[in-house]
């Protein structure tokens, strides 16, 4: 009995112990993007974007609420782009809010877009998909 | 911040379960283990899912994504670990045997939860310009997930006595249910882990009908199986009874469980087809799902 509840013991060691070097490389290393940090009329843009609960109603990458469109992409997207977002923000639609933002607050939104499309694609159209199973995704 | 008084809340609940076990019981059952990596994982992870405050985070907006949808995962794993637990303890007293608790086979299962818990969530992330081995390693860790799926299958073919079934009843219908959902749960997470499949489902509602919809149905069956065997305990009088409400429940949350994954397919394919598309188009051709919704 003593002995099976030390494997235990041991056994749960050492899996605390693998998931801290893996938790700290996961913080600490690369990622595949090339876009460079955030600038701070982005990270004002962000903070736009969580104090008005954007993602209650839209998604990046997929994630969010599902009655908005996914915005990963809608700057770079040859018929929306920046002007279109700021035109929509204060216009509001039949299932949007209007929002009363500031010329600064539109541009600090789409700044905080534009970084999020320099990131990488979503839906990633270009991926291959392999009969493995195994995607290989585009990236920016 | 509403995080603080949450996490401290799991803090004291941390500090007082510990302290009413910790060498007072001897060879723990697994439930015990389970509780305890649930509560110390879920403070852990509840913090993760907030270390967007920091700047460190923040300023890599990939990363601080990944990070984020880490904890989200690993806060789930906790509370199933919470929950599951829960599940083996009621099991355990109707069967009136704590043996199967200590065993080996459960707790390599345990184990293999824990790898899950600890690994399994960057299959959230597939879709996320992260570096390639952090795929590699969610790929291989979700497809352990078979296992589970094996034992459960060859699990259903031993079963309780007809006694033990008769005098826990209600509680006993609440665990098989449970059962038929964490089934239902994992057959989704397994196809929904491979890349392949995962590049059409992410981001649609079935992602929604994994997420909740089963998930709804574990949590709750299996809360409401401690309940149903607390009241089992209690006079002739109080037990419940009444089987409808609990067809009710199941049933109506198998039809939910099924439009959203219908909805989600559509989803996925209008995305894929319409790149410039406006949302409310989608809406429009939907609205059959949210009216049988
Ligand atoms: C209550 C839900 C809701 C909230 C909150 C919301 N939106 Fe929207 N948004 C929508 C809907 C629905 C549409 C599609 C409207 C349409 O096509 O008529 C939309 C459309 C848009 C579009 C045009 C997208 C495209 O691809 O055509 C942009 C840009 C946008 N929203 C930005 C924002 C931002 C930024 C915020 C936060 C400040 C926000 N939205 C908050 C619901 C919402």
């Amino acid at each position: 009995m003593h002995k099976r509840i030390r494997q235990n013991k041991l056994t749960l060691m050492i899996f605390i112990t693998v998931c801290a070097v893996y938790t700290v490389i996961v913080y600490s290393g690369k990622t595949a993007s090339s876009a460079p940090y955030l600038s701070s009329q982005a990270m004002e843009g962000e903070k736009l974007w969580q104090d008005n609960n954007c993602a209650s109603c839209h998604q990046i990458y997929g994630l969010g609420g599902y009655l908005g469109d996914d915005l990963t992409n809608v700057i770079s997207n040859p018929h929306k782009g920046e002007n279109y977002v700021k035109a929509f923000l204060n216009a509001g639609s039949k299932s949007m809010p209007k929002f009363n933002f500031t010329e600064e607050e539109k541009e600090q939104i789409v700044q905080f877009l534009s970084h999020v499309d320099w990131t990488g694609y979503y839906p990633n159209v270009d991926a291959e998909l392999g009969k493995d199973g195994w995607v290989s995704i585009k990236y920016k | 911040m509403f995080i603080l008084p949450i996490l401290l809340g799991w803090f004291i609940f941390g500090y007082n379960y510990f302290k009413s076990l910790v060498g007072k019981v001897k060879d723990w059952p697994v439930y015990y283990w389970m509780w305890g990596i649930g509560i110390v994982f879920m403070i852990f992870h509840l913090s993760e899912a907030n270390f967007w405050v920091f700047d460190y985070f923040r300023k890599d907006y990939v990363k601080d994504l990944t990070v984020q949808w880490k904890s989200y995962g690993s806060f789930v794993g906790s509370w199933n670990m919470l929950v599951y637990g829960t599940a083996f303890y009621v099991l355990s007293k109707i069967k009136d045997n704590t043996n199967i608790a200590r065993g080996r086979v459960t707790f390599f299962f345990f184990f293999l939860g824990l790898t899950n818990l600890m690994f399994g969530w960057a299959h959230h992330a597939y879709i996320l310009p992260t570096l390639p081995w952090i795929r590699y390693v969610a790929y291989a860790v979700s497809m352990t997930e078979w296992i589970i799926f094996i034992r459960i299958i060859y699990g259903w073919r031993k079963s309780l006595t007809p006694r033990e079934k008769k005098e826990n009843s209600m509680a006993y219908m609440f665990i098989r249910a449970s059962d038929f959902w964490v089934f239902a749960n994992l057959v989704m997470a397994l196809l929904m882990s491979i890349p392949t499949l995962n590049f059409f489902t992410h981001g649609t509602h079935v992602t929604v009908a994994h997420s909740m919809g089963t998930t709804i149905g574990i949590n709750t069956c299996i809360l409401l199986a401690s309940v149903s065997f607390i009241l089992s305990k209690l006079e002739v009088k109080h037990r419940p009874t009444r089987k409808l409400p609990f067809y009710m429940f199941n049933g109506s949350l198998f039809v939910f469980w099924i439009t959203l994954i219908a909805m989600g397919l559509k989803k996925a394919v209008w995305e894929l087809n319409n790149p410039d598309g406006h949302i409310g188009e989608l809406h429009s051709e939907s609205a059959p799902y949210y009216i049988r919704l």
